[in-house]
């Protein structure tokens, strides 16, 4: 009945995740077996100064250890930016067409 | 549906090709584990002033010297399971190793380390060291292991080629641009100038979609099954010589993903009985492989 059970489960997930991923995630789509199947757009960072004036982060591709589109840039490079780029009072992001911004991370 | 199922989680299916296919999918992680650390993947990730991007925060991060010491165990493992030697133990070990590098940070996820993760789950359910292993050549080899295991190693194939298939349903993929983008232009195998044009990347592109949606169905066709093993063979080679490699580990990669479905393309398919016969004649295999 554990087998059973296991089977089913096995397969929802390995179905149900892919589809979950195509349908909530844009760009590169880890767990969906998407491999080379579209071109990736990666999102634009700004600093933002105390004056409140925006500079792009031109080149934080070179904070990383890999370059991997599946990686969550949203998520975990406007907090990196926070500790690495000097002045930095928040860091906003924007669509790789340059369209936003979509989010704003405050500085600590 | 109810007694499908049932008859599925209670029949058994001879061991020798899951003992295969568990050979194969171990050396595909060996190699992929060998490229990791002779390009110094995890180091580099792992170094400081390097984005930490784990996929869960709780997660403990290793230090570099634990890093080092991690990917030495885990080759170790892969290639104990490899062998055959205590292999749900290893492979068990092996398992969560990889998931463990997985977690650990996005930046070293690759879908043919997520397959590799995938199968060796799938394999150690399938008691893949009950043939063709040190296990079994020490007297705890089976004619036979369960049938469910293998059934989800075979539905594998099909999730695989069927979401990569329907990943490639855009226009992106279709306008040949991510093929002209990859495609190999140095080495010995470069794509000559005269195939460089739109329509070439177009009509690869279209074959590649079929090629996929027909390997999604037709291993689990008697009948199609040798054209597809020869289709599957033939394209993931294909891919190996011809992508680009913008890094020289990245025909690794693509090799360690085209071993990983071969092994899968043979727990569909089965093992010639001739092959049976002729692991038989090799001395420490003999007493491996449990007569049917």
């Amino acid at each position: 009945m554990l087998a059973a059970a296991f089977v089913l489960v096995w397969l929802a997930v390995q179905v149900g995740l892919p589809v979950r991923q195509h349908l909530t995630k844009e760009g590169a789509r880890p767990f969906a077996w998407q491999m080379f199947s579209r071109s990736i757009d990666v999102p634009r960072f700004k600093v933002v100064a105390a004056d409140g004036s925006e500079t792009e982060v031109e080149d934080w591709e070179r904070y990383l250890g890999r370059v991997r589109f599946e990686v969550d840039f949203a998520r975990h490079v406007p907090p990196f930016l926070c500790d690495s780029e000097p002045g930095a009072v928040a860091i906003t992001t924007y669509q790789a067409d340059g369209s936003g911004p979509v989010a704003r991370l405050e500085c600590r | 549906m109810t007694d499908r199922l049932l008859r599925l989680v209670t029949n058994d299916t001879p061991s020798v090709p899951v003992g295969v296919g568990r050979v194969v999918v171990g050396l595909a992680g060996c190699l992929e584990v060998l490229s990791t650390i002779t390009s110094s993947r995890l180091d580099k990730v792992l170094r400081a002033g390097v984005l930490e991007a784990p996929r869960w925060e709780a997660l403990p991060r290793l230090s570099q010297d634990g890093g080092r010491l991690f990917v030495v165990a885990w080759l170790v493992c892969l290639a104990l399971f490899t062998i055959g030697w205590r292999t749900r133990v290893t492979g068990g070990v092996a398992f969560v190793a990889t998931d463990y590098y997985l977690a650990m940070d996005q930046q070293l996820y690759a879908n043919h380390v997520y397959l590799l993760s995938v199968l060796l789950l799938l394999f150690v359910l399938a008691d893949a060291g009950a043939a063709v292993s040190v296990d079994a050549a020490r007297g705890r080899g089976h004619p036979s292991v369960p049938r469910w295991p293998v059934f989800l190693l075979q539905a594998q194939v099909a999730v695989v080629y069927g979401f990569a298939t329907f990943s490639k349903l855009n226009g992106d993929w279709f306008s040949g641009r991510v093929l002209e983008v990859n495609l190999l232009r140095i080495g010995p195998f470069d794509l000559p100038s005269v195939l460089e044009r739109q329509g070439v990347y177009v009509a690869c592109a279209v074959a590649t979609v079929l090629i996929e949606g027909f390997l999604t169905f037709a291993l689990y066709v008697r009948r199609l099954q040798p054209v597809a093993v020869a289709v599957g063979v033939a394209f993931h080679l294909s891919i190996v010589l011809t992508v680009d490699r913008w890094s020289p580990y990245a025909a690794i990669g693509f090799t360690v993903f085209g071993l990983e479905m071969v092994a899968l393309y043979v727990v569909c398919v089965g093992v010639p009985e001739q092959w049976v016969a002729a692991v038989r004649r090799v001395t420490w295999v003999r007493s491996s492989v449990a007569p049917a």
